[in-house]
């Protein structure tokens, strides 16, 4: 298969690996030379020269269909699906847990309040998600090539995202036990834990305010003035919807911490009308 | 006259606009243009797959590595499950009553039931974890930019419907796993503003919330597992496949997978 070795970036030259065939019929368009094995410079004009895709890549998709199913399989001969005993309503087990990926979002109600853990993080996610290739100001770099030199700030503001996920569902899945206590894997999960003693406290009112709008207003003004390349580029409407978003995702790392180290239960305690809104 | 082309430029303003672009640009005005005009008949033929060109160009295929094929593979483990799905809906009966005994039956009665159940609950598992890969693939190599950024949302509503799939999956064995699995799943939905019994501002009783139309009562019961059942056994599978053939469609159509153009 034609594989890529090395781009010149002047030029647009790449060189790449084919295999011999597909050497041969590159070669009948553009007679230059004979086939060297290994590797051959094309120009710009030359990739674009066409090889046989359908016939080669056909078989080697059988051939990965055939490894996965045998994978499947020996995996499926020597370890069982779970199955518990019959579904009680009376009897609530004291290590009930979502599927593994929908663990991230039990994770997260152990520091928010079910509205905003199971619905308005996730439909945030989702709206975030969809709005991807409107964000990103910059329509052309780095398409079809893994690059971070070309794409600092989009790849590290999506893997901070996708690595936050997995690390919260990692948490959820290998490092807690019964009642959602935290569990290192050396301590032992069938002996319940006792439940901390500290009181968790919630800022003040006033305090919780001033918390986020000082927050918001750093993560939304800061950069503008500090990164104004990065403002500008992105266009006014692009740069808030972007540092809300992003202003909202740190906020999670941020909860968690509090959480721990300063047993804050909510940062702002709201009550309106008949309910409670806490963030 | 004059108002006239000032109106004019107002509509065009409107389809040079991304999202536009995006959602209607070569879907309904742009062009198709095959590779290279090769074996005609062969090229027919590939054109109805719409799943491979015939031919590609070297200087696009050599992109092709081993992370562009999770897509593929996602696609290869939903027609896994697909398979193994049927087999098990034959002696499947979404029954409070009778769900716990069909899944035992599978296990220590039926030939191979307990192999295809296994295939069908850890295929699942990695139907998940690639379909979040192939999005990370797609990201990293900004795959998602024009002219494919309707396919990045065709993609996203596809990973919603994967987990979807298997969350609806989950309920069907109806142990205790499942139950308590689901009954906090569901409970997300009774605690939706406005429009959840439990949440701020709740509008709606409880038995008549939105969770209520997901569960078909307060708690997960009978209702549920029939919903769920028709959920994961029809509606989204048609979802997935029905959006799984517009994602393929788009692919041809924005010319391949992505390379540097
Ligand atoms: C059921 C789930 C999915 C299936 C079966 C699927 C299948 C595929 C396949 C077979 C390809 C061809 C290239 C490749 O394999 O990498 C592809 C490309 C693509 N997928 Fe998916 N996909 C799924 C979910 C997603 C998700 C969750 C996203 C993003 C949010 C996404 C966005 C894209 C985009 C933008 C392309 C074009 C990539 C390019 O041109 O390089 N897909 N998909």
């Amino acid at each position: 298969m034609a594989e890529l070795k090395e781009e010149s970036k002047e030029k647009g030259e790449v060189i790449v690996r084919m295999s011999e065939r597909e050497w041969e019929y590159v070669k009948n368009i553009n007679v230059k030379g004979d086939y060297k094995e290994g590797f051959e410079t094309l120009t710009p004009k030359e990739q674009d020269y066409t090889v046989k895709h359908l016939r080669d890549s056909v078989g080697i998709e059988f051939l990965a269909g055939l490894i996965f199913t045998f994978i499947i399989m020996v995996w499926s001969l020597f370890m069982d699906a779970p199955l518990k005993e019959l579904a009680n309503p009376a009897d609530t087990p004291i290590d009930e847990r979502a599927p593994w990926y929908f663990i991230g979002l039990q994770e997260m109600l152990i520091f928010f309040d079910p509205w905003l853990a199971g619905v308005i993080i996730p439909s945030i996610l989702l709206v975030g998600l969809i709005l991807v290739p409107f964000i990103d100001p910059n329509k052309e770099t780095g398409i079809g090539r893994y690059t971070f030199r070309d794409r600092p700030v989009a790849v590290s503001v999506f893997g901070f995202g996708f690595a936050m996920w997995y690390i919260l569902i990692i948490i959820g899945q290998f490092f807690r036990g019964p009642a959602r206590m935290f569990y290192w894997p050396w301590e032992d999960k069938t002996v319940l834990k006792e439940m901390p003693v500290s009181e968790m406290v919630n800022f003040p009112i006033t305090g919780g305010i001033a918390f986020f709008v000082l927050y918001f207003g750093i993560c939304l003004v800061l950069p503008q003035i500090i990164f104004k390349n990065f403002y500008k580029t992105l266009g006014v409407v692009r740069y808030y919807i972007f540092m809300s978003l992003f202003a909202i995702m740190l906020l999670i790392p941020i909860k968690i911490f509090l959480r721990y180290v300063f047993d804050v239960k909510y940062i702002l305690s709201l009550q309106i009308f008949n309910t409670a809104l806490n963030f | 006259m004059e108002k006239q082309s000032k109106e004019e430029d107002k509509k065009i303003d409107v389809k040079e606009t991304q999202v536009w672009k995006a959602v209607f640009g070569d879907l309904l005005f742009g062009e198709f243009k095959p590779l290279s005009p090769f074996n005609s008949l062969m090229r027919g033929i590939a054109k109805i797959m719409q799943l491979h060109p015939y031919n590609m160009s070297v200087g696009g295929r050599r992109i092709i590595t081993y992370t562009f094929c999770l897509g593929g593979l996602s696609v290869f483990f939903f027609s896994l499950l697909a398979c193994t799905g049927a087999f098990l809906m034959i002696y499947y009966n979404p029954d409070v009553n009778s769900a716990y005994a069909n899944i035992e039956d599978m296990r220590y009665i039926v030939p191979f039931g307990v192999l295809i159940r296994n295939m069908h609950r850890w295929t699942a598992h990695l139907m998940v974890m690639f379909v979040a890969l192939h999005m990370l693939r797609v990201f990293l190599t900004a795959a998602y930019k024009p002219p494919r950024e309707l396919n990045w949302i065709v993609g996203v509503i596809l990973l919603v419907m994967t987990l979807l799939a298997s969350f609806t999956g989950y309920l069907l064995p109806w142990d205790q796993l499942a139950y308590w699995g689901v009954t906090i799943g569901t409970s997300m939905g009774e605690n939706a503003p406005l429009l959840g019994a439990k949440g701020p501002f709740a509008i709606l009783a409880p038995g008549k919330d939105v969770n209520s139309i997901l569960v078909g009562g307060t708690s997960v019961g009978q209702p549920t597992l029939l919903r769920f059942y028709l959920l994961h056994a029809i509606a989204i599978p048609l979802g997935i496949a029905g959006l799984m053939g517009f994602h393929f469609w788009r692919i041809r159509r924005a010319g391949g997978v992505s390379g540097p153009l």
